[in-house]
């Protein structure tokens, strides 16, 4: 056999080596090229439906029903003196889809002297959405002071014993901790109010005992009381599908 | 020629330096996080809050005023036996409550003089205090004079008024014309107590 010498130079080496490498590619595309054909299928889980609950409060007192945010005048008395009581009763629905319990918290206001500090607040409910819907004839007259020690009319009977109102307000229940509970939809409690002129003593004088509250000018010794019902889901849910 | 990073120079090495201090920091998040409350979830809640709003207590207010009738008076000097004189003393109520009010009397002065002259006091009828008319709620010693009792409570005699209200009293005193000499130019003064309290 006989060899030619070739001569190739370093330009022609490179052009060689790309266009092996090309023909290489090339190559080893048209061996796998029959494995691009293939069956598939398919299935689906559909409507997986997450909604957000509600949760939202009404409030209804003796003359106003299922109201939203707030009603007025629940417990009121104009010429108040030592010894009386005013009684009325307040109620908490949960219209929301979520379960919740609630916490109660109170301020005052006064357009001059302070009359809170003269003044026991007692609070008792019917308990755990156990009430009617709404306040009837019933309800309202219960919330008295016939009734108003009875642990069979009012199963709450420790939501707050008498204690004299704070001027600066305060957190009857706080809702963190609160085991007032509302049923989800139509969880619905009825609260009774008591609120006492406390007896501070027979008058030593025109100014001491209880004439520290006779004003000299009419209206001057007065409370107006804010109660407020802030509400918050009972707990977190998770749900296990099976 | 640092140990560690041998090869990396000038811009390349502060650039290197870079990165780590943003790992470093990195780390420092994530660890962060992580060592957050485990329950996390329970941070998120939905709250609602509804109000009784306007419960308005106020004190009422126990004022008892008096005040003499227009040209009334219930002083007279020089006296004689068989002398007396009306008057007329309104009493009020200026409180936002009923009130009931007991009337007593203290004397200064001459005692003998004040328990020789005679009051009556009666409640006013449509007619003048001179016609005498209306009910006796006291009559006796000028000295000893009372209407109900200023004991706490209503008692026997009390009069009652209810807020805003105001009655009319007719007050009658007479010198008796069995009056002894001994009480000439003598004199006594006395003090009508109006006490008040709450009715209930």
């Amino acid at each position: 056999m006989t060899s030619f010498p070739i001569s190739v130079s370093r330009g022609q080496q490179l052009k060689l080596a790309l266009v092996g490498a090309l023909a290489v590619g090339v190559l080893a595309t048209m061996t796998g090229r029959g494995t691009l054909a293939y069956f598939t299928t398919q299935v689906r889980s559909d409507t997986n439906t997450f909604t957000a609950g509600t949760l939202q409060f009404h409030v209804g007192d003796s003359d106003e029903s299922n109201l939203t945010p707030a009603v007025t005048t629940s417990i009121s008395f104009a010429t108040m003196k030592p010894g009386d009581v005013a009684y009325a009763p307040i109620e908490i629905d949960n219209v929301g889809s979520l379960a919740a319990k609630y916490g109660i918290l109170y301020t005052t206001t006064t357009s001059g002297t302070n009359l809170a500090p003269a003044l026991d607040l007692a609070i008792v409910g019917k308990g755990s959405g156990t009430g009617t819907k709404t306040i009837t004839a019933n309800n309202a007259t219960s919330c008295n002071a016939t009734s108003f020690a009875s642990s069979t009319v009012w199963s709450e009977q420790s939501i707050r014993t008498a204690a004299p109102l704070v001027s600066a307000g305060q957190t009857i229940v706080a809702v963190g901790s609160s085991t007032l509970n509302l049923a989800a939809v139509s969880g619905v409690d009825i609260l009774c109010m008591q609120v006492t002129f406390h007896d501070h003593g027979a008058p030593g004088s025109l100014t001491t005992g209880d004439n520290v509250y006779n004003d000299t000018t009419i209206d001057h010794t007065n409370t107006t009381v804010n109660f407020v019902f802030d509400g918050l889901v009972s707990a977190a849910a998770v749900i296990n599908n099976p | 020629m640092p140990g560690r990073i041998p090869h990396l120079w000038g811009a390349a090495r502060l650039e290197y330096t870079a990165m780590t201090t943003r790992l470093f920091f990195s780390g420092l998040l994530f660890i962060g996080v992580m060592g957050s409350p485990g329950p996390h979830g329970t941070l998120a809640y939905l709250s609602s809050g509804v109000q009784s709003t306007g419960n308005r207590f106020s004190a009422g207010t126990v004022h008892i005023a008096n005040s003499l009738a227009t040209g009334a008076t219930l002083s007279m000097a020089n006296l004689i036996g068989g002398d007396n004189f009306d008057a007329q003393l309104d009493v009020a109520n200026s409180g936002t409550l009923s009130l009931i009010y007991a009337v007593s009397t203290s004397l200064t002065g001459s005692a003998a003089l004040g328990s020789t002259l005679q009051l009556t006091v009666r409640t006013k009828t449509t007619s003048p205090c001179g016609a005498r008319d209306g009910a006796i709620l006291y009559t006796g010693d000028l000295s000893s004079a009372a209407i109900g009792d200023p004991a706490h409570g209503l008692q026997a005699g009390d009069r009652v008024l209810a807020a805003g209200a105001s009655e009319s009293l007719c007050f009658t005193v007479t010198l008796p014309t069995s009056a002894v000499p001994s009480l000439v130019a003598t004199n006594a003064a006395a003090t009508f107590v109006f006490s008040a309290e709450q009715n209930g």
